[in-house]
């Protein structure tokens, strides 16, 4: 069984310039042999991953291919959105296909959500220790 | 200043009244603590809550590859 990674909170400054410590993870995402790392809010309260546009485009996806339209809340309401599915790596453990509403907007981040990011990684928060840990779940 | 004469005053009050009065002194209160959140900042909420539409489309779409592949 696989041991969980430990990561810390990051400093994160908002569009007002202040600063809030945030559960952010490293990564790596791929989609048709196109690499890139990134850096994703873990975030339980969201229903769906969510790829923001540019980050999309430099994994060479191609937005006419996407052919599912999904409809967002909050914030990203106005946005529109077509489900992708990305390989991701996390540490050392196995890739695992993640999908994520691809939202066409950068004025996002890129957001790990119950569905289904959760549904791959059991997650634990420590907020008073500013750290928290990722495991797969090995259920998919 | 709180004085005798005030707290006098206080206790002469009715019931109504001294709901108010404590209702005040609780607004002051409040107002001169430091804002948790300040009113004037904004919050983005960029969590996709409530979405169980786009959760289910993203779902049939995943399991879709699988079975492709």
């Amino acid at each position: 069984m696989a041991e969980p990674l430990y990561f810390s909170y990051l400093s994160v400054s908002d569009t007002a310039g202040k600063s809030a410590l945030r559960p952010m993870l490293p990564l790596v995402l791929s989609y048709r042999g196109q690499a890139r790392e990134a850096v994703a809010l873990v975030d339980s309260g969201a229903d769906v991953n969510v790829l923001p546009y540019l980050l999309g485009v430099d994994l060479g996806a191609e937005w006419s291919e996407q052919s599912t339209v999904v409809a967002l809340s909050g914030n990203l309401a106005n946005y529109e959105a077509r489900g992708i599915i990305l390989t991701a790596v996390v540490g050392e453990f196995p890739p695992v296909q993640l999908v994520f509403a691809w939202a066409k907007t950068d004025r996002i981040p890129l957001i790990l959500g119950q569905n289904n990011f959760f549904q791959e990684f059991d997650v634990g928060f420590f907020r008073s220790q500013n750290a928290f840990q990722i495991m797969p779940n090995g259920g998919g | 200043m709180l004085s005798d004469s005030l707290i006098r005053e206080l206790h002469k009050l009715s019931r109504v009244e001294k709901i108010r009065a404590m209702r005040l002194l609780l607004d002051d209160l409040a107002a001169e603590e430091e804002p948790f959140f300040p009113a004037t900042a904004e919050y983005a909420v960029w969590s996709p809550f409530d979405c169980a539409d786009a959760s289910e489309k993203l779902t049939a779409l995943l399991e879709q590859e699988r079975r492709r592949g």
